[in-house]
C-alpha cells in the first residue's frame, strides 16, 4: 500500500511545520514503527515513526523547509505496490507543493519585505518605467525603486525622482540605516504572536513585594545536606506558589468571554530562555502535588530538554500559571506579560543581600528578592493581587515543604 | 587681430581657397561654372582672375569625368578642388567616389595618396524638385576612407575648408547654399580648424541639442525658445561627421542626461540614427530618456512649401521633441 507521511498537526495553533532531519534517506528500506523523520511546529519537535515496512520512496520536502500541515512529505511504498499508483501519489504531492502559496524554501528576505507596488499603466505591473541614470543613480545610493514616484514623461522614473529621494533621505537621518534583517520564524514568531496579543487583550498590572530569601537559603541547605543534590530555588518558588494558588484560588484561572474558568489541577509554567535567543514555557503538571525534590528533578529534566530543543507537546501545553526568574541576570524586578490563557504570572528577581530596618529600629543585613506579580486586571483586582503576593511572601519566608 | 570683421559663408569659403591656392601652388579648382561664373552662388568669385585658366577650370557637366580627373590629378602630385554643384549630382560620379577616391590610398597601402576636395552646395527645401533636394551625407559617412565635413558657420567654414585642402585624405566638404549669405565673425588672420572637434554653440544643462549644417541654427532658434519654458538647451554641432567628435557629445550627454538629435537626412542609418547609437552604446547610465531623433521623412522631397515644411526638420519639430523628455 502506498502510504504518504503529511506534516503533522503538533500544536493547536500551528499552521506549519518544518523538516528538522531526514533520519533515512530516500531508497532506504524501513521498518515498521522506525524513525524516519523529525518535524518541528513552532514550539516542540516531533519524530514520526513508518506506520508499515516498506521503501521510504521519495522525499518531498527538504530539511528546514516550512510547509503548511497536511502536506506530503514523503511516500512509502511497499514491495507489491503498482507503479501506478505511486506514479499517481508522486504526481498529486507535487501538484500540492506546487499550488502552494507559501513559499516553502525558509528564509528569503524579499518574501517577507512589504513592497509597495507602484500604479503604472503598463500591462505589466512589476515593470517599472525607469531611465537608465535614475536606475544606476537608485542603485548607487541604495534606494528602493519600488518606493520612489515617477513624474517624468509616462511616470517614468526619472533622474530628478532620484536626486530628490536622496535628497530627503538626508533630510530626514531619523530612519536608521539597516544593518540586518532577521526573518521572524519559529520560536521568535510565536512569541511575538503570544506577547502581542496578550498585551492588547490583558490589561496587565504588576505589583511588586520584596521578600526575605533567608529560609529559602535554609530549605535549599537541608535539601542538599540531606539528599546531596542540587536545589533548584525554582522548585522551592514553584512549591510556594502552588500554596499561594491553593489560597487564592482566583490567580489559577482562565477568561474566556464572560466567564473566568478556575482551574483545578494547578500547572506551573517556568519560562527558560533559550540559547539562540528564544524562550520556551515546559510546565510542570499538578505542581502542588509534587513533593520538593520530584519538583526538583522535573525542572532539571524540563529545563535540559528545552535547551535541546527536545521538548514533547505535552511538556508544553496546560500551563495555568507561569514563572518567569530573571534572578540570574541580576534584576532585580520587572513587570513580565502574562501567558495567554492565564490569570498571573510571577516575575523573579535576584537574592542580593541588602541593609533592611528590623525591630526596634536596628539593620541588619539579608538576602532580599524582589517578586513581581502582573495580572489580568479582567479577573482580579489590585487588593486580591497585593494579598496573594503578601501570602506568597510569608509562604517563602517560613515554610518548610516536605523534602 | 580684428575678430569684429563680419563676413558670409559665401566670402569665408572663398577666402579659404584664395589663401590656399597662394600659399600652395598645386592648389587648383575645378567643376561646373566655377571660373567664369564665379560659381552660381559666388563662392570662386575672382579666383579665375587672379589665378588663371590653368588652376581654375570650368568643366563640361560631366561629374564622373572631371571628379575622374580630380582623382588622377590628386595622385599625381596636385592638391585638387573639385566643386559638385549640387549633392544630387554626387551619385553621377560615385563609382569614381567610392572605388577610387576614397580606396585608392588603401588600396596602394599608402603607395597613392589622394589630397582631393569635393564641395558641393546643399539646397535642400528649396522646391526644386526630389532631385534638386538631397544632401545623401549618409552615403558618404558610411564609405569608409572618405572624411566628411558639415559646416554652419562662416567661421567654422573658412577653418574646416583649409583644413580640408591640406589633408593628404580625400574630404566630402557639404557646404549649404542657404547659409551662404549669412554672416558671422570671421578673423582676418590665419586660423584653421581641426578635423573631430565639435563645437559647442551653446552651453546648457538640461537637455544636448546635436544638428550639423543649417539645423545647426534651427536648434539655436529651438534652444532660445526651450529657454523661456526653463529647459536650458546645449547646441553641439559636430562640424565634421568623419572623423566624429564623439568624446564632446557623450560629455554634454552626461551633463544634460537628454539628447535630440538632428538630421537633415531620412532618419533611417542616417547621421541621428549612427550618434543615437553611440549615445545609447557608450552614455546609457546617463540617459534620463529616449534618444529623440528629428530627421526628414522617408519620401522624396516634394515641392509645395507646405508639404517642404512637413518633411524637413526645424525648429519647432526640434521643440516638440525635447518637450517630450521633460
Amino acid at each position: 500500500m502506498v502510504k504518504i507521511i503529511f506534516m503533522p498537526r503538533l500544536d493547536e495553533e500551528q499552521e506549519k511545520g518544518m523538516v528538522v532531519e531526514w533520519l533515512k534517506a530516500q531508497g532506504d528500506f524501513i521498518s515498521q514503527g522506525e524513525e524516519i523523520v523529525e518535524v518541528m511546529s513552532e514550539k516542540v519537535s516531533f519524530i514520526i515513526e513508518s506506520p508499515l515496512k516498506g521503501t521510504l520512496h521519495k522525499i518531498f520536502v527538504e530539511v528546514a523547509e516550512e510547509v503548511p500541515i497536511g502536506t506530503t512529505i514523503a511516500i512509502i511504498s511497499e514491495v507489491e505496490d503498482s507503479p501506478d499508483l505511486l506514479a499517481k501519489a508522486i504526481v498529486e504531492a507535487e501538484e500540492q507543493l506546487k499550488q502552494l502559496e507559501i513559499p516553502i524554501v525558509a528564509t528569503k528576505i524579499e518574501e517577507i519585505e512589504v513592497t509597495q507596488k507602484r500604479e503604472v499603466v503598463e500591462v505589466k505591473p512589476e515593470r517599472i518605467k525607469i531611465s537608465p541614470i535614475a536606475k544606476r543613480l537608485a542603485k548607487e545610493h541604495g534606494l528602493d525603486i519600488t518606493k520612489i514616484e515617477g513624474t517624468g514623461p509616462g511616470v517614468r522614473i526619472v533622474k530628478e525622482d532620484i536626486l530628490r529621494a536622496i535628497e530627503q533621505r538626508r533630510v530626514i537621518p531619523a530612519v536608521p540605516e539597516e544593518v540586518e534583517r532577521i526573518r521572524l520564524t519559529g520560536v521568535r514568531k510565536i512569541i511575538a504572536e503570544r506577547m502581542t496579543q496578550s498585551y492588547q487583550t490583558a490589561p496587565h498590572v504588576t505589583v511588586m513585594m520584596e521578600a526575605d530569601a533567608s529560609n529559602m537559603a535554609k530549605i535549599r541547605k537541608e535539601f542538599e545536606e540531606k539528599t546531596r543534590a542540587r536545589l533548584s530555588y525554582n522548585a522551592i518558588l514553584i512549591k510556594a506558589v502552588t500554596e499561594a494558588l491553593q489560597a487564592y484560588k482566583i490567580f489559577n484561572s482562565t477568561i474566556e468571554g464572560n466567564e473566568i474558568r478556575i482551574h483545578t489541577n494547578i500547572n506551573v509554567g517556568l519560562a527558560v530562555a533559550l540559547e539562540d535567543s528564544g524562550l520556551i514555557v515546559p510546565v510542570i503538571p499538578d505542581a502542588d502535588k509534587k513533593l520538593l525534590k520530584e519538583l526538583n528533578t522535573t525542572i532539571e529534566d524540563l529545563v535540559q530538554k528545552a535547551r535541546q530543543k527536545k521538548l514533547l507537546l505535552s511538556e508544553v501545553k496546560g500551563g495555568t500559571f507561569t514563572i518567569s526568574n530573571l534572578g540570574m541576570y541580576e534584576i532585580d524586578g520587572f513587570t513580565p506579560i502574562l501567558t495567554p490563557q492565564q490569570t498571573a504570572i510571577l516575575g523573579v528577581g535576584r537574592i542580593a543581600k541588602k541593609p533592611i530596618v528590623v525591630d526596634e529600629d536596628s539593620i541588619e543585613i539579608k538576602p532580599m528578592m524582589i517578586l513581581s506579580l502582573s495580572f489580568d486586571h479582567r479577573v482580579v483586582d489590585g487588593a486580591l493581587a497585593a494579598q496573594f503576593l503578601r501570602h506568597l511572601k510569608n509562604t517563602l519566608e517560613t515554610f518548610t515543604p516536605v523534602l | 587681430m580684428s575678430t569684429q570683421r563680419e563676413i558670409n559663408m559665401a566670402e569665408a569659403l572663398n577666402e579659404a581657397m584664395r589663401e590656399e591656392m597662394r600659399r600652395d601652388p598645386t592648389v587648383i579648382l575645378m567643376g561646373e561654372d566655377v571660373g567664369v561664373l564665379g560659381g552660381v552662388y559666388g563662392v570662386s568669385k575672382g579666383l579665375l582672375d587672379e589665378f588663371g585658366p590653368e588652376r581654375v577650370r570650368d568643366t563640361p557637366i560631366s561629374e564622373d569625368g572631371f571628379v575622374g580627373a580630380g582623382i588622377g590629378a590628386a595622385i599625381t602630385g596636385l592638391n585638387p578642388i573639385v566643386e559638385i554643384m549640387y549633392p544630387d549630382f554626387l551619385p553621377c560620379a560615385m563609382n569614381q567616389i567610392t572605388n577610387h577616391m576614397a580606396k585608392l590610398r588603401y588600396m596602394t597601402g599608402g603607395q597613392l595618396t589622394v589630397p582631393l576636395t569635393i564641395r558641393s552646395a546643399i539646397i535642400q527645401g528649396r522646391g526644386s524638385g526630389a532631385d534638386h533636394a538631397q544632401t545623401l551625407i549618409p552615403w558618404f559617412v558610411q564609405t569608409p576612407g572618405l572624411k566628411v565635413v558639415v559646416p554652419s558657420t562662416p567661421y567654422d567654414a573658412k577653418g574646416l575648408l583649409k583644413t580640408a585642402i591640406r589633408d593628404k585624405a580625400p574630404v566630402m566638404f557639404f557646404e549649404t547654399a542657404k547659409l551662404y549669405l549669412n554672416k558671422g565673425p570671421v578673423p582676418e588672420d590665419e586660423y584653421l580648424i581641426p578635423f573631430g572637434k565639435a563645437d559647442i554653440k551653446r552651453e546648457g544643462t538640461d537637455l544636448t541639442i546635436v544638428a550639423i549644417c543649417n539645423l545647426v541654427l534651427e536648434a539655436l532658434e529651438a534652444a532660445k525658445e526651450l529657454e523661456k519654458e526653463g529647459i536650458k538647451a546645449e547646441v553641439v554641432d559636430p562640424r565634421t561627421l568623419v572623423p566624429l567628435d564623439k568624446e564632446t557629445i557623450i560629455n554634454s550627454v552626461k551633463k544634460t542626461n537628454r539628447i535630440v538629435v538632428v538630421d537633415n537626412n531620412p532618419s533611417a542609418c542616417g547621421v541621428a540614427a549612427e550618434i543615437a547609437a553611440i549615445v545609447a552604446e557608450e552614455a546609457f547610465d546617463y540617459l534620463d530618456g529616449p534618444i529623440m531623433r528629428v530627421a526628414t521623412l522617408q519620401i522624396p522631397e516634394p515641392v509645395a512649401p507646405p508639404l517642404i515644411k512637413l518633411m524637413l526638420p526645424n525648429k519647432e519639430k526640434i521643440i516638440t521633441a525635447a518637450k517630450k523628455l521633460f
